[in-house]
């Protein structure tokens, strides 16, 4: 079956004065129709930067390159214009930090209006109209009152939710979702994340979620893909990755999940180091510096993703699980 | 629902416009006051010249315009006439009140002043727009480096400058003169006076448009597939311009002591000489009319760019 997005040897790479920060590494990843994708690493890991090259929303000093194919069609390096008739209506992207991502000056109405506007060339009065009833299928209560709202007039769990719908009003295949919840407070992020699900299920919607937060991918996620310093080190189900995970960085991610069944702790277990520099080359694995089963090999020869072309339903799911490691935990 | 927020920001507007108007009238009467008695306590008086005039002349000239009297007593008889309306008579120009003076002048002044001000805030927005989407290229430093010469180069400078190509070599426009405010007499005065303050508007907006252009709603609005004019237009433009708005009193300030120079050197009957002349000449009410006016024009400016902020941004709120 053809995946809806397919992205395969992506490098992103960003020219700066102190030199070429290499942020996303040969990563490789498809999503199928309807699917959950939970694309998980720290900060600095490239999750991020490599969706955005998807959306064609780099800085001017990005430089992309491999493969992007959504529904089927190349759109790395595609004109801005033909980009335009893809982006804001069929993939669409919701960001991290709801505060900052609406423009202050515009109301609620106006920013969710404009998509229909601009891609469906409806009239203001029946765009309006459209982002109103979305407005009321995202849960924002009082919706007719909160669409005359600025930004700064809603709380941020509803900046969230009309963000969502407003990345929903022209029925996507993909929505990519980048930290949805980071910026909010706990009791909002389930909701947040409960009506992601809902409105997986309602719209048929193929997802991207993007987090540092493996609780929260393992949740929705139908396959996770683990980050670390731009490449994926690690790939498979959601349980397999919680119960079986093979790649040491998963490994010490997960004993970083902080339980609050568990008994009170002095220190919370943190990772030692940091991420290496992506200005530099390493020969060997990324994540040797900081690993406890590192060994000679491991600072010499980079290790391969076991399955480099990894596509969750062409595998039965249970058993596909490639890892970028050269002393792997046994499951 | 509707008609009644409007009329309910029609009800705001108008009580905060009232309330700022009454503000500024102890504000004008401490400015008023101090010019006063700053303009009195400069040596000299109107009637001295360097053809000494009669002791005899001089003091019936004094008596006749009230200078004998006590400060303070001249000081409430102008306030009371001010009160009244009449701004008195000039000791210079004889057989004018400042009123008339004013009067006459102003049209040249005002249209030379708001041309200026348009000029330069249009352009200086698209210039500042222009360089700010071609960071870091040759269009870019191109406009910045017009922009520092814009600023570096004074306008006594650059009025006989252009007047020399555009007058004398190329016969386009014409050197100097009114003739009753035709536009190809105002093009040079007006560039020459709008320039600085266009410059200063350009780099103003060039670095708040890059700032804008990263902010994170910025980025929003290109995922969501908006072409980029639409991007600039409905999305980055109002913010970048909120620095803009706060240069305005300043730029006004700068056009209204330009047109000093530029009236003076494309010899335009407006009110630019008078301020510094009537210092000079000891001309007391025509000194006391201009820093009324001046002031005046400069505290409306102040509540126009209030007004802008709170248009700009709807987080401000007027209160």
């Amino acid at each position: 079956m053809q995946p809806v997005l397919n992205i395969k040897q992506l490098d992103v790479k960003f020219k700066q004065s102190t030199g070429v920060v290499h942020a996303v590494r040969q990563v490789t990843l498809s999503l199928g129709l309807g699917e959950c994708l939970g694309v998980v690493g720290e900060s600095g890991s490239g999750k991020t930067q490599a969706f955005m090259a998807v959306m064609g929303i780099l800085e001017k000093n990005a430089l992309v390159q491999g493969s992007i194919q959504f529904e089927g069609r190349e759109i790395l390096g595609a004109s801005p214009t033909t980009l335009n008739r893809i982006r804001g209506a069929k993939l669409t992207m919701v960001f991290q930090d709801p505060m900052s991502s609406l423009t202050p000056h515009l109301t609620i109405g106006t920013q969710m209006a404009e998509v229909l506007v601009v891609h469906q060339k409806e009239s203001w009065g029946n765009a309006e109209r459209a982002a109103l009833q979305m407005l009321d299928q995202v849960r924002v209560p009082e919706a007719a009152r909160r669409l005359k709202c600025y930004p700064h007039e809603l709380s941020g769990g509803m900046r969230q939710r009309v963000m969502i719908g407003m990345s929903l009003l022209c029925k996507p295949s993909v929505l990519i979702a980048d930290e949805p919840t980071t910026a909010l407070d706990v009791t909002v992020q389930a909701q947040i994340i409960k009506l992601l699900q809902e409105m997986r299920a309602e719209l048929g919607l193929s997802l991207v979620l993007i987090s540092h937060d493996l609780a929260i991918v393992s949740g929705l996620a139908d396959t996770i893909a683990v980050m670390y310093a731009g490449r994926i080190v690690e790939q498979s189900s959601g349980g397999n990755i919680f119960q079986h995970a093979k790649h040491p960085y998963t490994v010490a991610l997960l004993k970083c999940t902080s339980d609050l069944a568990s008994p009170r702790l002095d220190r919370l277990p943190t990772l030692q180091g940091f991420p290496p520099d992506l200005t530099q080359e390493l020969p060997g694995c990324d994540f040797a510096a900081r690993c406890s089963r590192a060994s000679e090999i491991c600072r010499r020869v980079r290790p391969e993703l076991s399955a480099a072309t990894f596509e969750y339903r062409s595998l039965d799911a249970q058993s596909a699980h490639p890892v970028a490691c050269h002393h792997p935990y046994e499951s | 629902m509707s008609i009644a927020r409007a009329i309910d920001t029609l009800i705001l507007m108008s009580r905060y416009l009232f309330k700022r108007l009454s503000a500024a009238i102890p504000t004008l009467f401490i400015i008023i006051t101090a010019a006063f008695f700053l303009i009195h306590a400069a040596p000299g008086g109107p009637f001295d010249q360097e053809q000494r005039l009669p002791s005899q002349i001089v003091a019936n000239l004094d008596t006749a315009f009230g200078l004998n009297q006590p400060l303070s007593v001249q000081y409430v008889r102008y306030m009371v006439a001010l009160a009244h309306g009449d701004f008195g008579p000039s000791f210079k120009y004889k057989d004018y009140s400042v009123t008339e003076l004013i009067v006459q002048g102003l049209p040249v002044t005002a249209t030379l002043g708001v041309l200026a001000m348009l000029v330069a805030l249009s352009f200086g927005v698209m210039m500042g727009t222009f360089a700010a989407l071609r960071h870091n290229t040759a269009p870019d430093q191109a406009t910045m480096l017009l922009a520092v010469i814009g600023i570096a180069v004074p306008s006594f400078v650059l009025l006989p400058f252009l007047g020399l190509i555009f007058g004398i070599y190329l016969h386009w426009l014409p050197v100097a003169g009114w003739e009753s405010g035709s536009i190809r007499h105002l093009i040079l005065p007006v560039f020459a006076l709008a320039l600085p303050p266009m410059s200063a508007i350009a780099r103003l907006t060039r670095s708040n448009m890059l700032e804008v252009l990263r902010t994170p709603y910025v980025r929003t609005a290109f995922a969501k597939g908006l072409p980029r004019y639409l991007v600039i237009i409905r999305h980055a433009l109002k913010p970048a311009l909120v620095p803009v708005v706060g240069f305005l009193a300043p730029a006004v300030a700068s056009i209204l002591t330009g047109s000093l120079v530029v009236e003076s050197i494309a010899g335009l009957p407006g009110i630019g000489r008078y301020l510094v002349q009537g210092a000079l000449n000891r001309d007391y009410s025509l000194v006391l009319g201009m820093v009324i006016l001046y002031s005046t024009v400069l505290i409306l400016m102040g509540l126009v760019v209030d007004l802008l902020y709170a248009w700009l941004d709807p987080r401000v709120r007027l209160n």
